[in-house]
């Protein structure tokens, strides 16, 4: 399904029990494209929460690290970083439970006095630049790899660059979006 | 099968009494269905000639023409139909067709001048929000809206769908005897309307009266998108 046949059909859905003569919801097109980056999140934020669905949004990001810290991508969710995992292409003796996310920065600094034997990875905002992740090796004090890790997440699909690009999202995603989709253009819960 | 202009001409000479050599009733038939009427043909009348007869026939086609084409969506609009030039958003509306000929009436569809896909309208403020941050939308979307003198519009390019009637075209018809512009039902309204105009100082002032009352009957009826109505016997 392109993103325009995507769009068209959450329309459609929104139309259903009205008359399409005399809807308000004809010619929403701009009304819904500006709903959908919402609508993705919500979605994928639901599946999320459902342990048997996780699996189907998660992906792994290859990120670049400058001295232990790097940017994460924009379709990574803050909420989702607690069942994340991170792995280190470089060493393959570190695995996924020697590696903890610290979501405080506080504790994130001060974590390797606790247990020395662990890697930690922190995650700030930054409105500026996008959210950076920060990452200590279980061999490190601080941060200090330059080089690529790889953080396996749930992750909201990418909105296409097109309006003929196919969305890269399983159909699951794509029936929950389009219920989501066609509920917020009727105003019947919130995007 | 359309009706020729000589039919218009030959039913408004006959019943002003301008047809030649129609004297006697014998006459009469004969010089009726002459086809087509040519001046000499119509010059038993001193008060008016051929050609003011057939000016007449014109004044009363613009005036259902104009009616017509203010009227929008009226299925008779097709008779008249024609397009502007192409127009980028924020362009002046033209007063004239891509042909140069002047525009009567209202404004039609406006549809993608390179696709063909219809248009529809929207406030200003959802199109110029749309132009205003084009790089944030994928979907396209087809939304115009005439904004003072202007169109503006989502599009590269979109043409108006008009409707034009130009006088000397019109004329150079009768002159050729082609068949009526407008659809065959309203012969009966443009003859009623040549005759309301043949009127001179107080001649012809009754039947110019009778004939003016079923004319404009006519001119509401377009106006209401309703069935012409027919003229009643007298």
């Amino acid at each position: 399904m392109s993103y325009e046949e995507f769009v068209a059909t959450a329309l459609q859905m929104a139309l259903s029990g009205a008359d399409a003569s005399q809807s308000d919801l004809l010619n929403m097109e701009m009304t819904a494209e500006s709903l959908v980056s919402n609508v993705f999140r919500t979605v994928t934020l639901t599946i999320c929460a459902d342990p048997d669905k996780r699996s189907l949004l998660r992906r792994s990001h290859t990120i670049a690290l400058t001295s232990g810290v790097g940017t994460l991508p924009t379709t990574v969710l803050m909420e989702t970083l607690p069942g994340a995992v991170v792995l280190d292409p470089d060493d393959a003796t570190i695995t996924a439970d020697d590696m903890s996310f610290v979501s405080e920065y506080q504790d994130f600094v001060t974590a390797k006095g606790f247990e020395s034997r662990l890697g930690y990875w922190h995650v700030d905002a930054n409105t500026t630049t996008g959210n950076t992740i920060s990452y200590i090796r279980p061999s490190d004090t601080v941060p200090t790899k330059t080089g690529n890790i790889t953080l396996i997440t749930v992750t909201v699909p990418t909105i296409p660059a097109t309006s003929s690009t196919t969305l890269d999202a399983p159909q699951e995603f794509i029936n929950l979006a389009l219920a989501q989709l066609a509920n917020a253009l009727r105003m019947k819960e919130a995007a | 099968m359309g009706v020729p202009y000589s039919d218009i001409v030959r039913n408004v000479a006959v019943r002003i009494n301008a047809l030649t050599n129609a004297t006697k009733p014998a006459e009469l038939e004969a010089a009726y269905t002459i086809s087509p009427l040519t001046a000499a043909d119509v010059q038993e009348s001193a008060v008016f000639s051929y050609t003011g007869i057939c000016d007449a026939i014109l004044q009363a086609e613009q005036k259902l023409a104009q009616t017509i084409a203010e009227t929008k969506d009226h299925a008779w609009r097709a008779k008249l139909i024609s397009q502007t030039d192409v127009l980028a958003s924020g362009d002046t509306l033209p007063s004239t067709d891509e042909n140069g000929l002047s525009i009567i009436g209202v404004y039609g569809s406006v549809f993608d001048a390179t696709d063909g896909t219809g248009l529809s309208e929207q406030p200003e403020e959802v199109i110029r929000r749309r132009l205003r941050t084009t790089a944030i939308w994928k979907i396209p979307v087809y939304h115009y809206s005439f904004f003072g003198d202007s169109i503006i519009h989502t599009r590269t390019n979109v043409r108006i769908e008009v409707c034009i009637w130009d006088y000397l075209n019109q004329q150079a018809a009768i002159q050729a005897n082609d068949d009526m512009l407008l659809p065959d039902v309203l012969e009966e309204a443009v003859i009623c309307g040549a005759i309301t105009m043949l009127v001179r100082d107080d001649e012809w002032l009754a039947q110019g009266s009778q004939y003016a009352t079923y004319f404009t009957d006519a001119l509401a009826a377009i106006r209401s998108n309703e069935p012409v109505p027919q003229r009643k016997a007298a």
